[in-house]
């Protein structure tokens, strides 16, 4: 299956933020530096009011990707075909970038945990995912991206490691790959594995998008908190992933503790200035 | 599908919800970030009752809640759905009625949009034709007969004020939630309004709605009541349409 557009001609559109209800007004007031956003899909998946509204204004001024949280990919429950449906209809209202969500299931038997869990890395639950991602795909009429999720629990039945089991996903199925680079710094620390043997595992043209975050770190656990800016190690694995992946649209993500929009900004120059020199020397 | 994927998800599933399940290392991270942000998401639909019953008796009553009723939607807005429900069977009163206002204010928050019926369609209508009209009524409208003034309570705690005692009223007084551009708005109305716009919203015939009303033992001409609620269904965005 060949959905969207040619593997080789890779979009940059550049650095984002991810769009936040905090920052709607300034976004419009002040039309920031950014050169894309992404959304949160199901803070739009709804009928009308605020979240259609100011989406719609800031749509106009910017390009959008779209994030999504309720996929569950990996779910052994079947797909939701009314989270599809009303997916499908905010793409076309949109007409995003693109549309990720994570490599992971988020509840079975019908019940929702809203969390994301990592997948037992077997080949059965490889062989699970790829036919679901085709399926997913082939109703949207596109590629999507999956992004690793940070993790902290232990499956003793995986058979692989993580990243072979993305990259495996990303071939196999054909689609896309959103590497969340804090989510392989957190995984590692909490796994004990090394963060750049996973860049190396995974296929350079098959990535479309970075995400970076915060997180928490109390010795014991990293976790994944989003509730923080960017942290030094984290920097610098992005600085590997740069100089290996070359020009991969970047952003910087924050869901707690949201700071003012000046101050996401700042954190998004650091993101080009680290990216940008490293791009134009291969360039 | 792939058995040995399912009996481990719902295994796993099982220990996060503490239903058992085994203990693979690392679940506990999940377990508690579980709970706590399935409360977060409660206290972000009930933000009055949080306040009103203090951090801690909320988390209790979300821990409760969340054991008998786990989330079945692809969103999270849904999660709280149930929880006015809950509380009809579970909690005191006052805490349902509390719940079912706020419910009211969140299902307006985000309901498809609409525009009121512009006055002049209805000045162009012949007086004959009127008792057949039927109108429609804004998506998100709610109407709420409470028993309790918690509606008092609500607006003194979202401002920041001590709350009123919360009284438990002789006879139930009827609300009205709804929005109007961008914001939502709630009123309380008498019993024959509120009956009117019942009707109204049903899809009954406006002659239908005025007959109603004629029972109504009101002390003013009913058509001219009518008339007057009327004109601010439309001025408040209420009444948005007619009938086919």
């Amino acid at each position: 299956m060949a959905a969207g557009p040619d593997l080789s001609k890779r979009p940059f559109p550049g650095f984002g933020l991810g769009l936040r209800k905090e920052h709607y007004e300034a976004v419009l007031t002040e039309r920031p530096a950014v050169d894309w956003f992404e959304i949160l899909s199901e803070n739009y998946l709804v009928d009308g009011g605020k979240p259609l509204h100011y989406l719609d204004r800031i749509r106009r001024d910017y390009p959008m990707a779209m994030h999504g949280v309720s996929l569950s990919i990996g779910s052994t429950d079947p797909l939701d075909r009314r989270y599809l449906e009303r997916l499908k209809r905010l793409i076309d209202r949109l007409q995003p970038l693109w549309v990720s969500d994570h490599l992971c299931w988020t509840g079975a038997g019908g019940v929702n945990l809203h969390d994301l869990l990592p997948l037992p890395y077997t080949g059965e639950a490889l062989s699970h995912v790829v036919s679901r991602v085709e399926q997913v795909q082939d109703f949207l009429g596109r590629r999507i991206l999956l992004e690793n999720v940070s993790s902290y629990m232990h499956y003793p039945h995986s058979e692989m490691p993580e990243w072979a089991f993305l990259a495996g996903v990303a071939e196999k199925a054909d689609c896309l790959i959103l590497l969340d680079i804090n989510n392989i710094y957190v995984s590692a620390r909490n796994h004990g594995f090394d963060p750049v043997a996973y860049l190396r595992a995974i296929p350079p043209e098959r990535v479309w998008q970075f995400h970076l975050a915060g997180h928490t770190d109390d010795g014991e656990w990293v976790i994944d908190t989003h509730d923080h800016p960017v942290r030094m190690e984290v920097w610098d694995l992005y600085r590997e992933a740069a100089g290996r992946f070359g020009p991969v649209a970047t952003m910087i993500e924050r869901d707690d503790r949201i700071p003012p929009l000046a101050d996401l900004l700042c954190e998004l120059e650091q993101a080009r200035r680290i990216a940008l020199p490293l791009w134009k020397e291969a360039a | 599908m792939s058995t040995g994927l399912a009996t481990l998800q719902a295994d796993v599933q099982a220990a996060i919800l503490g239903q058992g399940g085994t203990a693979l290392p690392g679940l506990d991270i999940y377990r508690s970030a579980y709970r706590l942000r399935l409360t977060e998401a409660l206290a972000a639909d009930y933000p009055v009752l949080r306040r009103w019953l203090g951090g801690a008796r909320f988390d209790e009553l979300a821990r409760d809640y969340l054991e008998a009723h786990p989330s079945r939607h692809f969103s999270i807005r849904w999660f709280g759905r149930a929880l006015p429900e809950y509380l009809e069977r579970q909690g005191p009163l006052e805490w349902a009625e509390m719940a079912r206002f706020e419910w009211a204010l969140s299902l307006a928050f985000d309901c498809a949009d609409s525009k009121p019926l512009a006055p002049e369609t209805l000045a162009g209508i012949p007086p004959q034709d009127w008792p057949r009209l039927r109108f429609t009524v804004c998506p998100g409208f709610s109407l709420l007969r409470l028993r309790t003034s918690v509606p008092h309570v609500w607006k003194a705690l979202q401002a920041g004020e001590d709350p009123p005692r919360c009284r438990v009223l002789s006879t139930p007084t009827a609300w009205m939630v709804w929005r109007q551009g961008l914001r939502q708005f709630f009123r309380s109305l008498s019993e024959a309004e509120a009956e009117c716009l019942v009707r109204l919203e049903s899809g009954a015939a406006f002659g239908e709605v005025c007959a109603g009303l004629s029972g109504c033992d009101l002390p003013t001409d009913a058509a001219r009541q009518i008339a007057l609620w009327l004109r601010r269904w439309l001025k408040d965005g209420v009444v948005t349409g007619l009938r086919g």
